[in-house]
């Protein structure tokens, strides 16, 4: 019982010869001919369906799953404007995929449809889904609920949503050699393998705690009866007028607002990516009427050792085991708050698991992961600035039936 | 009855001071309680104060981190570039060769430096025709489009100063139409100014709308314009003397090529001379031998008697022919040696023995002017590889002419001794010794010194040419070496056998 992974990437700035160089990379390295499945991470300024083209030339047959980003990540580090394909070949390994359609409209039904596709395979041993949805339209956090309708509120689920380079203006999820946008794609991870997952932020509240007096959805509308963007006014002046602005506003992102989650060490945290002309502040994920949120703030040593906590935490749940492969959704957020040391956080991410894996993720518009405590019975919930860490290994199936 | 009385008496002062007792405890317990309230209150207001203070104080730490947070960044992005431009000029002073230096500026590069996009334009000195040595993010389609329009209207001229334009802020007239012509969101653009002349510009990029660029970009990006003028003008300067290197290394071998032929021609000339030499000399001995014969034949008497006078004169014919013999035969044997008619027939031989023979025919000589000779050579001295005949010429030659130069009672040595894979012989004598002047010139075919002794005895300055041919004919080399009046060394080699 073995899993064969090899990693693959390319800078070429044609798509096509881009896609075909990455897969024939991950055959390589996985020392295989044919792989059973692919996932993909590529800067959105390729031609998308031509990247894929290439990808299937190279690996017929298999499936596979994959998004858009905001920037890669393998095993070399950080990237940009490239793809990374990482390809799997497993006796021990089962998977299954899913696709959801409609986000916008119904971010559930997607969530919901996403999953049972990928149930329908009937996997022996279900070990993790990973979802892929758009990082621009609909609600995140419901289709994390779907999903979990048709898989069981306790089952962990972890991913990234979709960027565009921080272009913000559409993202694009990759089913089969299909492209799509405003979807979201789903792999369903089960057989003779384990997995390790840990999340992490880093960031901390400062400043009074505001209660969402008006707001539905991922749009808060009043905080303390006063107009929402106040929060950032109060905080920042002048500056605040950037969310208003652009879509991409540095207070917004490297200063998020956090809700208070009991029990759970840190705050669960939103980041406004734009104020409305109203001055209502629209997020990534939902922030239920009623929860109190508070400004938050973070520096690099706290970002770097969440991210060592994180993987520290996937580690844990695998015990000694083999690790074959790391998988990363990371946040833009993240990338921008380290700068020129955003290479270290993969750097303590590897070294923390003590593992020479391939690493394949990417710089993502949110993220997925399960809470700890255990209140939250495993339940899965959408993040921002949030490192998650996904390992997967080989179990050991002797110690396992003596278990 | 009156129990009864008493007791109801008792129970009422009881309950009465009960009720009273309890009003005084609620009465009190309300002051106790408004108090409490008050000092709640207090603690209240204490404590919210407090926590708008600290909400101020977070507001300060936040803006100071947001700050902080914006020059970290800016310190970054300029870390990385001038990183990135102190890898290029180590680049640019190591190469005299632009195209290279162009090279160097390529995607990462520009990456390096923060942006997507980057582009250099050089315009020719003459004919004012635009090229684009590095254009990071264009397709050549794209690269004749920005070409096209730069050279409209002067556009390029038009450029005089370093620029930043950036989507986000407001536009001043002009760079809209570069942000569109360029394809990006923001820019930087410097031109490109030498010492002597405009030669272009350099220009960077982002596509991304929230990237800015900064008067840090355009500082950078000032050096870099600085750094490439300079390295383009080195270029230039470079290839102006790499021209006129080429151009002397071009003279150089049209006048080594004259000098070859002109060796060449010399060198016929010089075969036709020995030809002729050989010629002449051959034809000459034809006569000699008939005078020498006839000579002979009236010495004899067998014509007749002839007088006493007539015999003496007869034997000066005689004498002078057979001088002249040699002198052909000498003449005859250089021009073979030279033009390789006479091959050596190399065989193994004993230095001894030949010297033997040698010192054999010449020891009437020494004896008769007392020369007192030394021969030094060891027993395991090695064999040579010579001819045997040509050897002992050269032998003779020299040792002849020790004994002609070195006066009565005075000392020869001969000396052989191993060099390497060589054999050196060494003839030492103590006679007159050769001038500074002529030493140059001794091995020289008919060169006599002017002294006494040649003066005295006749030679036609053969003998010494002669050696020197049959030595190098041998593959090996000789020399002289001597100072007036202290006597003369003739050194010669020859290989091992």
């Amino acid at each position: 019982m073995s899993i064969r992974v090899g990693l693959g990437t390319s800078e070429s700035p044609d798509a096509f010869l881009a896609g075909r160089q990455a897969a024939r990379g991950a055959c390589q390295k996985a020392k295989e001919d044919f792989l059973d499945l692919l996932i993909v991470f590529a800067s959105a300024k390729f031609e998308q369906q031509d990247l894929l083209r290439g990808i299937k030339s190279i690996c017929q047959g298999a499936t596979i799953v994959g998004c858009s980003t905001a920037g890669e990540i393998t095993t070399a580090g950080p990237a940009k404007a490239s793809v990374a394909v990482m390809g799997f070949k497993s006796d021990a390994l089962r998977f299954s995929a899913g696709l959801g359609c409609g986000l916008s409209q119904d971010a559930r039904g997607a969530g919901q449809k996403c999953a049972q596709e990928a149930i329908r395979a009937k996997l022996y041993k279900r070990h993790i889904f990973i979802m892929l949805p758009d990082g621009l339209s609909g609600n995140g956090a419901d289709a994390i609920r779907g999903a979990q309708e048709v898989l069981g509120t306790s089952f962990p689920i972890v991913g990234g949503s979709a960027g565009d380079d921080y272009l913000f203006q559409k993202t694009y999820q990759y089913y089969q050699d299909r492209v799509f946008s405003d979807a979201v794609v789903g792999i369903l991870f089960g057989g003779e393998v384990s997995v390790g997952i840990g999340s992490r932020h880093g960031w901390h509240a400062i400043g009074k705690g505001r209660e969402v007096t008006k707001g539905r959805g991922n749009i808060i509308e009043s905080l303390d009866g006063r107009e929402a963007l106040r929060i950032y006014q109060d905080y920042f002046g002048e500056e605040a007028q950037k969310l208003k602005e652009s879509s991409w506003a540095k207070i917004g992102t490297i200063y998020p607002l956090g809700m208070s989650i009991p029990d759970e060490e840190e705050y669960l945290i939103r980041y406004a990516f734009k104020a409305t002309p109203e001055g209502s502040l629209v997020c990534a994920a939902e922030v239920p009427q009623g929860s109190q949120v508070r400004l938050m703030i973070a520096d690099k040593e706290g970002v770097l050792n969440a991210a060592r906590e994180a993987a520290a935490r996937a580690r844990e749940d695998l015990k000694d085991a083999k690790i074959s492969a790391i998988i990363i959704f990371d946040s833009i957020a993240r990338k921008r708050i380290l700068g020129r040391r955003t290479k270290e956080e993969i750097e303590v991410i590897k070294k923390t698991l003590g593992a020479d894996a391939p690493v394949i993720g990417f710089y993502s518009y949110g993220q997925q992961a399960p809470l700890r405590a255990e209140r939250y019975i495993g339940k899965s919930y959408f993040h921002n600035e949030t490192v998650v860490v996904l390992c997967l290994a080989e179990s050991d199936s002797e110690k396992n039936e003596n278990v | 009855m009156k129990m009864f009385n008493l007791n109801i008496g008792i129970v009422f002062a009881a309950t009465s001071a009960i009720i009273v007792g309890a009003f005084v405890y609620l009465v009190i317990l309300t002051e106790k309680q408004r108090k409490a309230r008050g000092s709640l209150q207090r603690s209240l207001d204490k404590l919210k104060k407090t926590y708008d203070e600290l909400d101020e104080q977070a507001k300060i730490i936040v803006k100071k981190d947001l700050e902080l947070n914006k020059t970290q960044e800016e310190l970054d992005k300029k870390i990385n570039s001038l990183y990135t431009l102190h890898k290029l000029s180590k680049a640019i002073s190591s190469t005299f060769d632009a195209e290279k230096l162009f090279s160097q500026i390529d995607k990462t590069f520009i990456s390096e430096l923060g942006f997507d996009k980057g582009l250099i334009v050089l315009a020719s000195k003459d004919t004012k025709e635009l090229s684009l040595p590095v254009a990071v993010g264009y397709s050549p389609e794209k690269q004749e489009k920005i070409k096209k329009f730069l050279s409209e209207k002067n556009t390029l001229d038009k450029i005089r100063q370093p620029l930043l334009a950036d989507k986000s802020l407001l536009l001043e007239a002009g760079k809209d139409e570069l942000l569109q012509i360029f394809d990006l969101s923001s820019l930087c653009l410097v031109p490109i100014i030498s010492q002597e002349a405009r030669l272009g510009l350099i220009m960077v990029g982002s596509e991304l709308p929230y990237a800015r660029v900064t008067e840090g970009d355009l500082e950078i990006l000032s050096i870099l314009a600085g750094q490439i003028a300079g390295g383009v003008e080195n270029a230039k300067l470079y290839e102006e003397l790499w021209q006129s290197h080429q151009y002397l290394e071009q003279r150089v071998a049209q006048r080594t090529k004259e000098l070859a032929s002109a060796n060449e021609k010399l060198k016929k000339i010089d075969k036709l001379k020995s030809e002729f030499v050989s010629a002449v000399s051959h034809e000459l001995r034809t006569p000699l031998t008939s005078i020498k014969g006839y000579a002979a034949i009236l010495m004899a008497g067998k014509l007749g008697l002839v007088p006493a006078p007539v015999k003496e004169r007869l034997g000066k014919i005689n004498k002078h022919s057979d001088s002249l013999t040699k002198l052909v035969n000498d003449l005859l044997d250089i021009s073979r040696i030279e033009s390789g008619k006479v091959g050596m027939k190399l065989e193994r031989l004993n230095l001894k023995d030949v010297l033997s023979e040698v010192v054999d025919i010449t020891a009437p000589q020494i004896k008769e002017k007392k020369i007192q000779l030394a021969i030094d050579m060891p027993g395991r001295t090695p064999a040579c590889l010579a001819d045997k005949v040509q050897l002992g010429r050269v032998l003779t030659n020299l040792l002849g002419n020790a004994i002609k130069f070195t006066p009565e009672k005075g000392k020869i040595s001969i000396k052989a001794r191993d060099v390497k894979d060589l054999l050196q012989i060494d003839v030492r004598d103590s006679g007159i010794g050769i001038g500074e002047e002529d030493l140059a010139k001794i091995f020289d075919e008919f060169y006599r010194e002017d002294n006494a002794i040649n003066q005295k005895i006749k030679g036609a300055g053969l003998g010494l040419s002669l050696v020197k041919r049959i030595v190098e004919a041998h593959k090996g080399k000789i020399w002289v070496s001597s100072k007036r009046g202290c006597g003369a060394t003739f050194c010669f080699t020859l290989p091992k056998a």
